[in-house]
């Protein structure tokens, strides 16, 4: 009996994870948190699917006022990583592969305010926002 | 809650911060506070134990009274309810003390947010010190985030704004419209 | 003036002043004075005591008081020896602070104008005096005369609230195993007496060594059987828990303080002075007053552990002792048989410090609990708590003897079990295995009763008194009045000064077993410390033992518990180191730590809201580890009855009873009981009420009776 526990333990060996002196391999479906690539987003054009997939109101879509002369009131979408529930409907119903899970672990922030990721989308020089405005009678594609 | 201050309260505070890493780096006990949880950060919290993620190795205790506790870990969507008794084991944690907001409602609300009986995470109860997203955490989070509160890892996550140049930029409408 | 007269004089003084309390209570007109000037008569006469016995055990001598009388018996004496002065100053010590106490006692619990009160204060002066006639009795008539007033007027006494049947039960109980204790005795000295031809102590003890051996231990067994069912011992004690917390509170100090203990003082006198002396005492004789001393403190400790009655608690607690002090008697006759003379009476030194040091905080637990029920008009644990805000005095009093009693120093508990433990473990200097044995698992024994004895008053005292009131009556306690705290404050400055000074109690012991065992061990149990030459001690004095020589009139302040320099102790060395530490923490929380930077916080009680009594602990749960781990003894059942919305956890109403099954009544009483009651049902038929055939059995009888004496 002694010696079935011995042997037990021993031909377990070690078991215990490395981190934080290596790194950890996660599994392929693993769940990080999801990653915004701004320059695919849309939301500078006004789509707001991925604010609207999102249960805990993690995603964000609200106005700021620019520098930019061009746009003066700019639309930010934020990503708060402190509200975000990792649940990946954003990541579903984003339309232009701007979102993607990330197995990134490493999450821990000392201040709320690092939690945030936002992206404000300016008018790049060239057209105006309000001429298209004119062309189609306030109405956007 | 150092992010509402100014510079020289921030440098301050951070200068704080390192002592009190020092000296608690080397080994830390942790007094956990359920504050109206679902019970999954628990699950996670409890898997810090096992043979696999073993935080013992690192120094990381758990204890069951604050006055034996380093750090306060704290759970849940902050429900009314338990105000008062975090507020109480707060108190009795000597100093000096550190709290960590474990999961998307402690730092936040969580799909909770606010309400009738839930005030949107523990940050207008307690000044905290690590936020550790997640829904919940898994316990590699939690190791990155205990020993970011020791000073003993490095911060990944960084307020980011981008600025995106786009063509076509069209302002919000207002809801309804 | 002659120093040396003042014992003397208070000797005579003391019969005065008991008969004269007694008077009073019967002469004077009805009115509160009755209850005062007997307790004050009752308080002198032990005031008297007490100066008598310190008296002759400081070296003075009482001369011998004789009446001569024409009965056939011859006369009867009085004596105060040492051992007889020793017990003198117990019950001295005793009932004084009971006679005060019960001044405001009596007055206030039971009320004035009960003409009970006129009986009861002249019955309390008797007993006190049949007390010291019983200990300084010189011959056998006079001692059994006083015993059985004694057994009689206890009876009486407990039997004060003879409203209630349940005390009427118990005090009859005490009574019948009383008797029963009387007929070995009685049995004991007339074999005695048969063999020395007068009832004199001188002559039992000059014609005990001649009688045989198996006539000698048959004395032996009827002396300890007849003694020890007063003093309650196994498996003898059924009444024991009945009767003391039956009687008024005072009483039932008395009674276990003093009376029990006169049962030890009767084997004493028994073992040790007539049995004892030149004649060899075999060793089983020892070895079986330790094994029933050993058991009867353990089950004595384990039933008083899972009680719910506060005075049924110290009443099991009283059997435990008194089986602690038969465990040292035990062992001293052990010693004595192996020839280990002066071991032996080193461990009955501390068998006779543990009864002086049981007398007083059992006394004062026993005055404790009355004050307590004077005051809540209840006894029950679970109904108790909360009082250590409405009653301090009586708390502070209650727990320095709860500590005395668990053995804390610097309290009088330590040294004497201190002393006990260790002089068992003396046992390797006996040649025989089998005794060694023996005397070490009592030893183990004895340990286990010591730490479950603070389970148990670490329960009474955290149940009973701290926390939050458990109900109405707890809540609307108050202090006692001023004649009752002063009473338990004059016991609890003996627990303290006796456990202190160790030192200047030994010698006065040394004198008692000097005589009974020929050696004096003072200056090994407590070495000269404190004279020029210590010689083989130079190194205690060398790490300080002789702080305090050249001012102090004792040996010094060092107890050794051996007859070799093996295991050492100074009470008196320890509590200044406990002043010392204590005040060295006073200093650092209250002068030091305050300089520094402190936040002061409310106490961490788990966070929750609002403290109630449901949420405290209850005596029931404390006792329960204990009671599963014992279960083979207690055998108890448990029956729960939940209404119908507890048994679905809603708010609801839950009965909780626990019933114990009892060895003693179910294994032994009963079923002799049950015998007897099967042979005196066949003999009664020679009962017919027919006046003829009861003429006819006299005239048989004288008919064989004089056909014997022809023969």
């Amino acid at each position: 009996m002694i010696l079935s526990w011995l042997r037990r333990g021993l031909r377990t060996g070690v078991l215990t994870t490395r981190y934080p002196a290596g790194c950890e391999e996660m599994p392929l479906d693993f769940r990080g948190r999801p990653a915004l690539d701004a320059d695919r987003c849309l939301a500078g054009q006004g789509c707001d699917r991925c604010v609207q997939a999102c249960l805990p109101a993690a995603l964000s879509l609200t106005t700021v006022t620019s520098n930019d002369p061009k746009t003066t009131s700019a639309p930010q979408l934020t990503l708060d990583y402190s509200r975000c529930i990792m649940c990946g409907l954003c990541v579903a119903a984003c339309p232009a592969d701007a979102l993607h899970m990330v197995g990134d672990y490493e999450l821990a922030s000392t201040t709320s305010d690092d939690l945030r990721v936002s992206a404000v989308f300016t008018q790049e020089d060239g057209a105006s926002s309000r001429d298209y405005e004119e062309k189609n009678n306030g109405r956007y594609a | 809650m150092a992010d509402t201050l100014d510079t020289a309260t921030r440098d301050a505070a951070d200068q704080l911060q390192a002592r009190v890493q020092r000296l608690l780096g080397h080994s830390l006990h942790i007094r956990h506070v359920d504050a109206g949880s679902c019970n999954a950060c628990e699950a996670e919290i409890k898997m810090l134990l096992n043979p696999y993620y073993d935080i013992q190795r690192l120094g990381i205790f758990f204890t069951v009274t604050p006055r034996h506790a380093d750090m306060l870990l704290v759970t849940g969507c902050m429900t009314r309810a338990m105000v008062d008794p975090l507020r109480q084991t707060y108190e009795a944690m000597p100093d000096p003390r550190l709290v960590v907001a474990v999961g998307a409602c402690a730092c936040s609300g969580g799909i909770f947010g606010q309400s009738a009986y839930t005030l949107g995470g523990i940050g207008n109860i307690l000044p905290v010190d690590v936020y550790i997203p997640g829904c919940p955490p898994t316990p590699l989070t939690l190791i990155h985030g205990l020993l970011l509160a020791l000073g003993r890892a490095e911060q990944r996550m960084h307020r980011d704004t981008r600025q995106v140049k786009s063509s076509r930029v069209l302002p919000m409408l207002a809801p309804g419209a | 003036m002659d120093w040396s007269l003042v014992p003397t004089i208070a000797f005579w003084a003391m019969f005065a002043v008991y008969l004269l309390g007694a008077a009073l209570a019967v002469l004077l007109p009805r009115g509160r004075a009755i209850t005062s000037s007997a307790a004050v008569c009752a308080a002198l006469g032990g005031a008297a005591a007490l100066v008598t016995g310190v008296g002759v055990l400081s070296g003075a001598a009482v001369p011998m008081l004789r009446f001569d009388t024409n009965l056939p018996f011859g006369a009867l004496t009085l004596r105060v020896d040492t051992l007889s002065a020793f017990f003198l100053a117990v019950i001295g010590l005793v009932s004084l602070p009971v006679a005060v106490y019960s001044i405001g006692y009596l007055n206030a619990e039971h009320g004035a104008g009960k003409g009970r009160l006129r009986t009861f204060g002249a019955l309390f002066n008797f007993l006190l005096l049949t007390l010291t006639l019983i200990v300084t009795a010189d011959d056998a008539i006079m001692f059994l005369i006083a015993w059985e007033a004694m057994a009689f007027l206890s009876y009486l006494m407990v039997n004060f609230d003879y409203e209630d049947a349940q005390v009427i039960r118990s005090g009859f109980l005490m009574l019948a195993v009383s008797e029963l204790g009387t007929i070995g005795i009685l049995i004991a000295f007339l074999f005695l007496y048969r063999a020395a031809g007068s009832f004199g102590y001188d002559a039992l003890r000059a014609a005990a060594p001649a009688l045989s051996l198996p006539l000698r231990s048959a004395i032996f067994l009827l002396a300890f059987a007849g003694f020890g069912a007063k003093a309650g011992i196994l498996p003898l004690q059924l009444w024991l828990p009945e009767a003391h917390p039956a009687a008024p509170s005072h009483i039932s100090a008395l009674l276990s303080a003093v009376i029990i203990k006169l049962g030890i003082y009767g084997m004493l006198r028994f073992l040790l002075d007539f049995l004892g002396g030149a004649a060899t005492a075999p060793a089983w004789w020892g070895m079986t007053v330790l094994a029933v001393g050993a058991v009867t403190a353990l089950v004595g400790i384990l039933y008083s552990v899972v009680q719910n009655d506060l005075k049924r608690v110290l009443a099991y607690s009283s059997i435990e002792n008194i089986g602690i002090i038969l465990a040292g008697l035990g062992a001293s006759l052990t010693f004595r048989a192996y020839h280990l003379t002066a071991l032996s009476a080193i461990v009955m030194i501390a068998t006779l410090y543990h009864v002086l040091n049981h007398a007083v905080y059992k006394g004062l637990l026993f005055l404790g609990a009355g004050s307590v029920n004077h005051a809540t008009g209840t006894r029950e644990l679970n109904k108790l708590g909360g009082l250590i805000r409405l009653m301090p005095w009586t708390t502070l009093f209650f727990i320095i003897a709860a500590l005395a009693i668990s053995a804390v120093p610097p309290f009088n508990g330590y040294i004497s079990e201190w002393m006990l433990l260790e002089s068992l473990l003396q046992s390797f200097a006996i040649p025989d295995v089998l005794s060694k044995v023996i005397i070490a698992l009592s030893g183990a024994l004895l340990a286990l009763t010591a730490g479950i004895a603070v389970t148990s008053f670490v329960r009474v005292c955290g149940v009973g008194f701290l926390a939050l009131p458990r109900s109405k009556e707890a809540a609307n306690a108050h202090e006692a009045p001023v004649s009752m705290r002063v009473g338990m404050g004059f016991l609890a400055f003996f627990c303290l000064a006796l456990g202190v000074l160790p030192t200047f109690v030994i010698p006065a012991l040394d004198r008692v077993t000097t005589p009974l065992f020929g050696v004096s061990v003072l200056n090994q149990v407590v070495p000269p410390l404190f004279t020029n030459h210590p010689g083989a001690y130079q190194l205690l004095v060398t790490i300080g033992g002789g702080l305090f020589g050249g001012f102090l009139p004792v040996n010094g302040l060092v107890v050794i518990a051996a007859s070799v320099f093996s295991t050492i102790d100074s009470p008196t060395y320890l509590f200044l180191a406990e002043l010392l530490a204590i005040g060295i923490v006073f200093l650092v929380l209250r002068v030091i730590r305050p300089l520094g930077a402190t936040r002061r916080g409310r106490v961490w009680a788990g966070g929750i809201p609002r403290f109630t009594a449901a949420m405290t602990y209850t005596g029931m749960a404390y006792s329960n580890p204990v009671r599963l781990i014992f279960n083979s003894l207690f055998r108890s059942r448990v029956t729960t009855e939940a209404s119908t919305p507890a048994s679905r956890q809603r708010e609801g109403r839950i009965d909780y009873q626990q019933q114990f099954w009892s060895p003693f009544e179910r294994g032994l009483y009963r079923p002799l009981l049950n015998a007897f009651g099967a042979v005196t049902r066949k003999a009664r038929i020679i009962q017919s009420g027919n006046l003829n055939q009861y003429i006819a059995y006299i005239f048989i009888i004288v008919l064989i009776v004089l056909i014997l004496r022809a023969i």
